[in-house]
């Protein structure tokens, strides 16, 4: 728990510690921690990005800016819904991976499959 | 409790409020914000990777994987005889729903985590804000130090830490996580709870003077019932100290006259007959069986006769039309909230006849009242004979 810094009153009761945090679904503790600390980092870069977002938006506005200005901004609904579309674009790019289909590709490569055209660029004749 | 004086009528002087299309001013007055811009992108991270996971798992696509790869390992759909521990160990035999697991709860630990460092890490100015509210209108708020709590309430419902009794700050905690992240976008103003409070039905002869949330939470149900029936007399009951404390504080900020009282809902310090409704949302699943009946019994009391019970849960064994799943993948998601979602007495619930328990305590019950639009799902009303 995060400590306080307080002496306050808190009205908070004892409360039964669960387990919640002991479990290990990948079979190493260490590759669980690892996908913890890496989806951690994703949240402090997004955090990150968003700040930046929230500069260039300001400093569109006007040359010269308060921090107190950064922690009370408030994007307009255009804004939110480009950020979420961007946010979205980001967690896909980062982490789709994480759930991406395997298979036992240990055998001998399969010669036999037809080969791909490479996209064709935009104009390109087919 | 006796400044209200009854309505003939309260249902004439409803506010209708439509939840699909606040009012500006109310979106202003319900949203949220951390007061730093970093808390705040925390938790737009969680909305957002949340979301993802749960579209993925949806995809009809991935449905189609997964049914396809435990037909092919000797488990069809339909209905099974494996307990819920081995359903969930035959999910996990697949690496990516392993995966998966392990971000479903990693965001989900994000989200608290980062809530409650947003609130720790102010602490002082965070209490001396309800402090200044604890005494003030309007409405009021009863905090009992020395109420004896059951083991059942101290635990840590949602892996939320200090669950809802044990962190100071447990009511601001759950209202911004919830919200800002695990909503998804649903309820961003408290749309979900303005939808609970303007869908409750009406007694037979429409009089609503007083109504009750039980396990009310940060209080948004009970706030929404204010601004429905702006002359009832409206309470909220919960155990959680930090929770009342928190839910007075949001109320006298909104300008809302509602009660608070840190009670236990199996024993409330109400007159018999003294409402006119009560509501819960999801509060019976996180109790135990003991419990369950006694507060069932006790909502039975504290109704007036012809008075209404608004019951909006999981389903459970007893319901005609919409029992638990007994297919893997379901019995698997169920073990996968009980145990991981640390929701202790979630099994409990969904394998006993809730109906049954509310008919043997005298209520006549209908199990299709009207959904939240939400999640669609129906709610069950118990109605007091008159």
């Amino acid at each position: 728990m995060t400590p306080s810094n307080s002496e306050r009153p808190t009205h908070a009761a004892e409360f039964i510690k669960g387990d919640w945090d002991k479990s290990v679904f990948l079979g190493n503790p260490q590759v669980d921690n690892l996908m913890t600390a890496l989806l951690g980092l994703g949240g402090e870069y997004w955090a990150l990005q968003r700040r930046l977002m929230v500069v260039e938006k300001l400093l569109a506005a006007r040359c010269g800016i308060e921090p107190a200005e950064i922690e009370s901004y408030q994007p307009s609904e255009d804004d939110q819904r480009l950020w979420e579309r961007k946010r979205d674009d980001f967690i896909e790019r980062v982490f789709s991976v994480l759930v991406r289909a395997t298979d036992e590709v240990s055998g001998p490569i399969d010669t036999t499959n037809p080969a791909r055209r490479p996209p064709r660029a935009a104009g390109e004749p087919a | 409790m006796n400044r209200i004086t009854a309505l003939r009528n309260a249902a004439e002087s409803e506010v209708r409020i439509d939840p699909t299309r606040l009012p500006a001013e109310l979106k202003a007055r319900h949203g949220v914000r951390f007061p730093g811009l970093d808390a705040n992108s925390h938790q737009d991270f969680a909305r957002g990777f949340k979301s993802w996971l749960s579209a993925d798992w949806q995809k009809p696509e991935a449905l189609k994987t997964r049914e396809l790869a435990l037909t092919a390992r000797g488990f069809p759909p339909g209905a099974t005889t494996l307990d819920y521990v081995e359903c969930f160990a035959v999910l996990m035999q697949d690496p990516v729903f392993a995966a998966r697991t392990r971000l479903q709860w990693s965001i989900h630990d994000f989200m608290w985590d980062r809530a409650m460092r947003a609130f720790h890490l102010e602490s002082d100015a965070f209490l001396r804000a309800m402090e200044e509210t604890d005494r003030s209108g309007p409405g009021t708020l009863t905090l009992r130090p020395d109420i004896a709590m059951p083991d059942y309430v101290r635990h840590e419902i949602h892996r939320q830490p200090g669950g809802f009794v044990g962190d100071p700050f447990a009511g601001w905690v759950y209202h911004y996580a919830l919200t800002l992240a695990h909503y998804g976008g649903r309820s961003d103003h408290d749309e979900i709870f303005f939808q609970i409070a303007q869908s409750h039905p009406l007694p037979a002869d429409g009089k609503v003077s007083r109504i009750l949330d039980i396990g009310c939470g940060p209080g948004q149900c009970t706030t929404a019932f204010r601004q429905r029936f702006p002359r009832a007399e409206v309470w909220g009951l919960d155990i959680g100290g930090p929770m009342v404390r928190y839910a007075h504080h949001r109320a006298v900020k909104l300008g809302i006259e509602v009660h608070f009282t840190q009670d236990l809902a199996e024993s409330m310090p109400f007159p018999d007959g003294h409402f006119d409704l009560v509501s819960d949302y999801i509060v019976f699943h996180e109790t135990n069986r003991d419990a369950m009946r006694k507060i069932v019994k006790e909502v039975y009391r504290v109704l007036r006769p012809g008075g209404v019970f608004g019951h909006l849960d999981a389903f459970t064994a007893g319901h005609p039309t919409r029992p638990p799943p007994d297919d893997l993948q379901g019995k698997a998601m169920l073990w996968n909230i009980y145990r991981n979602n640390y929701e202790p007495f979630y099994l409990d619930y969904s394998e006993l006849d809730f109906p049954s328990i509310l008919r043997e305590a005298g209520f006549q019950v209908d199990l299709e009242g009207p959904p939240v639009l939400w999640n669609g799902r129906p709610r069950t009303l118990a109605t007091k004979p008159p």
